[in-house]
């Protein structure tokens, strides 16, 4: 059975356009995937495609529009009191920017202490030593007494790292944990969450746009487009041949540090608002493969070949 | 010839001995993409503030800036006026930071033209139009009435690249023009970038951290590592033999291949003022000798037109 398992997951918002006007927001429109043990579920895409609404409703943050969440076959939507609670401890949430998810008031010892405190986990005696051995694990010296304003981006990070670990939890969301740092802090921290991985069996759904560390890192990825999946496969089948346009475009833009001076297909447009998402496949204005019922009718994510993907160009009945 | 060139370049604290840019040299060619690679704090913002002249005033400056022989940083007020934005322009990384909220973006891409050239208000309108059409900008008639906020972050970058090139600079500076912006619409800008430079015969200084971006678009690249440059050389040079350990530790840290152990470069950059004496990397360096504490070494060419701020140079090559 998967750890996790997401299905028909909706998150639609209501926006003011004016004062007398409102429009629905289509954040997330009905996604499915699941996330086993021990492995790095990937979610790529670029901004406002929903990737950071999906971390939200997976901790249950924010409620879905429809939908469930199962985490080890139980709807979590539905949990309330000390099952909520132990839900809250097995999974948690690393953010993207380690300046602002640090109570800047609060000492290492403080922000550490807090969820053993909640969650039972340690007594007075042991929370000292608990805390010391949570930052050792991620590579941090003796640091209690100080605070946030005293550590660099990469060593916040660490921080807000052993936070998440202190309540020895099953799975861990990863909203971009690395966009905010520089690529020689980026590879520090890239080997503690491997080594974290390996060492404790924690699972991940591990959301960034950078494909390069996807790439890298994950086990399994799912493509997103303004709140829809648009391809989900095993990361050495969707890098090596990507199926949905979008993911060739996506993959080929990225620039590279290997001179293999391809040609970049060109990509024209921006991503439309979610507020008006185009009719039938909503990648079709800005796809270079379209073609008559792309405008018309929207792509099912679909068996192929032993992958999942949205596209009409890969459905033998079209 | 080279038409900007940087001389032993300095930047350091009013109130206190420190340097945060020491002895930086280096030369931007006609029609040329010049590359500078380094990590948030390495001082390369810094570096493009000095040479348009927008320093904060608690830093001073020393050496030679020179566009085309005249040495910038001699200048007065007045002067420099005169030069920034219209022999150099410059872009910023944060579109919306560096936008005018309150003014319509038409309004603020004449004003480049306006505050250079004696034009009509009919002239600059046009000129306006004319830019957002090379900017690529869709529909320019109706954006040009608009507000920054109305317009995605691509398009507000293109405004700003639009304001940049309004009098035909000589170099462009172009400080992290993609790092705000999504993959898809970062090909887009670099490939506009790239168009008008070849059409305009635009030299352009281009300021990254993303290794990727500098090997598909610049020709000469120069890392920088507090506040020195430690490695500077044709752009294939870093890639294929990279002869400083700085560099070496940047390219190891890029993730490659699955299941290989990234190496990545150890602590993180000390603050100016608390660096190590001699080589400025050496107490990070996982090549250090006790000879590289002594002098800081200078940078100095290895192979043909290659340099590299380090005694063991010649031992150093990446990929080996």
């Amino acid at each position: 059975m998967a750890l996790l398992e997401v299905k028909a997951l909706k998150k639609h918002f209501t926006v003011s356009i004016s004062p007398m006007r409102h429009a629905t927001l289509k954040a997330v429109d009905g996604i499915d995937f699941s996330l086993d043990k021990n492995r790095v579920f990937a979610l790529v895409g670029e901004s406002g495609c929903g990737k950071s609404t999906v971390a939200r409703l997976l901790l249950r943050l924010i409620a879905p529009t429809a939908g469930e969440i199962r985490f080890r076959g139980e709807n979590i939507l539905g949990l309330k009191g000390g099952a909520l609670k132990a839900f809250r401890k097995s999974v948690q949430i690393i953010f993207q920017d380690p300046f602002a998810s640090l109570n800047p008031r609060m000492t290492v010892f403080d922000a550490l202490s807090e969820p053993l405190k909640i969650h039972g986990l340690a007594g007075r005696a042991e929370l000292k030593d608990r805390v010391s051995e949570l930052l050792q694990s991620v590579g941090l010296g003796d640091v209690l007494d100080s605070y946030p304003h005293e550590f660099s981006g990469g060593q916040r990070q660490r921080i807000c790292i052993a936070r998440a670990l202190a309540v020895s939890p099953e799975v861990i969301v990863a909203d971009e944990p690395l966009s905010a740092l520089d690529v020689s802090i980026q590879a520090q921290i890239l080997n503690l969450l491997l080594e974290l991985k390996e060492r404790t069996g924690i699972s991940f759904v591990f959301i960034s746009h950078d494909l390069r560390v996807v790439e890298y890192l994950s086990d399994e990825v799912a493509v997103m487009y303004l709140g829809k999946i648009v391809e989900v496969s095993k990361t050495e089948d969707l890098f090596g041949s990507p199926l949905h346009p979008y993911t060739e475009i996506l993959l080929s833009s990225a620039p590279s540090i290997k001179a293999d001076g391809r040609k970049k297909p060109e990509l024209k447009g921006e991503v439309p608002s979610p507020i008006n998402i185009p009719s039938g496949c909503p990648f079709h204005p800005r796809c270079h493969r379209r073609f008559e019922p792309c405008e018309r009718v929207v792509p099912e994510l679909r068996q192929y070949k032993g992958r999942q993907v949205a596209c009409h160009l890969r459905n033998p009945a079209i | 010839m080279s038409l900007l060139e940087l001389k032993g370049l300095s930047i350091s604290f009013r109130t206190r001995p420190v340097e945060v840019v020491s002895d930086l040299s280096f030369q931007l060619n006609e029609g040329e993409v010049f590359g500078l690679v380094g990590e948030s704090g390495c001082g390369k913002s810094l570096t493009a503030l000095s040479i348009m002249g927008i320093l904060p005033q608690n830093f001073k400056t020393g050496g030679v800036v020179n566009l085309r022989g005249r040495n910038l940083l001699s200048l007065g007020p007045e002067e420099m006026r005169d030069i920034r934005g219209r022999e150099i322009g410059m872009v910023f990384q944060e579109p919306m930071t560096s936008l005018n909220p309150v003014l319509r973006v038409g309004y603020q891409i004449a004003e480049a033209v306006t505050s250079h050239f004696r034009v009509s208000k009919e002239e600059a309108r046009e000129r306006t139009l004319e830019l957002l059409k090379a900017v690529r900008m869709p529909s320019p008639h109706v954006r040009m009435k608009e507000y920054p906020h109305q317009m995605s972050g691509g398009m507000r970058q293109r405004v700003m690249i639009a304001m940049a090139i309004a009098c035909n600079p000589a170099v462009l500076i172009a400080d992290e023009p993609t790092t705000a912006l999504d993959v898809t619409i970062e090909a887009q800008i670099l490939e506009l970038l790239n168009g008008l430079m070849e059409s305009g015969n635009m030299a352009v200084l281009l300021i990254t951290h993303d290794l990727g971006i500098i090997r598909e678009n610049a020709k000469q690249v120069a890392i920088m590592y507090a506040g020195r440059l430690v490695e500077k050389s044709p752009v294939e040079g870093i890639f294929t033999a990279a002869r400083h350990p700085y560099t070496i530790g940047l390219m190891e840290s890029l993730p490659g291949q699955r299941g290989v152990a990234l190496k990545p470069i150890p602590g993180s950059v000390p603050k100016p003022g608390m660096l190590p004496p001699g080589c400025k990397f050496s107490d990070r360096c996982r090549f250090m000798k006790p000879e590289c504490q002594a002098d800081e070494p200078p940078l100095r060419q290895v192979t043909e037109g290659h340099f590299s701020r380090c005694i063991r140079a010649e031992e150093m090559r990446w990929p080996s």
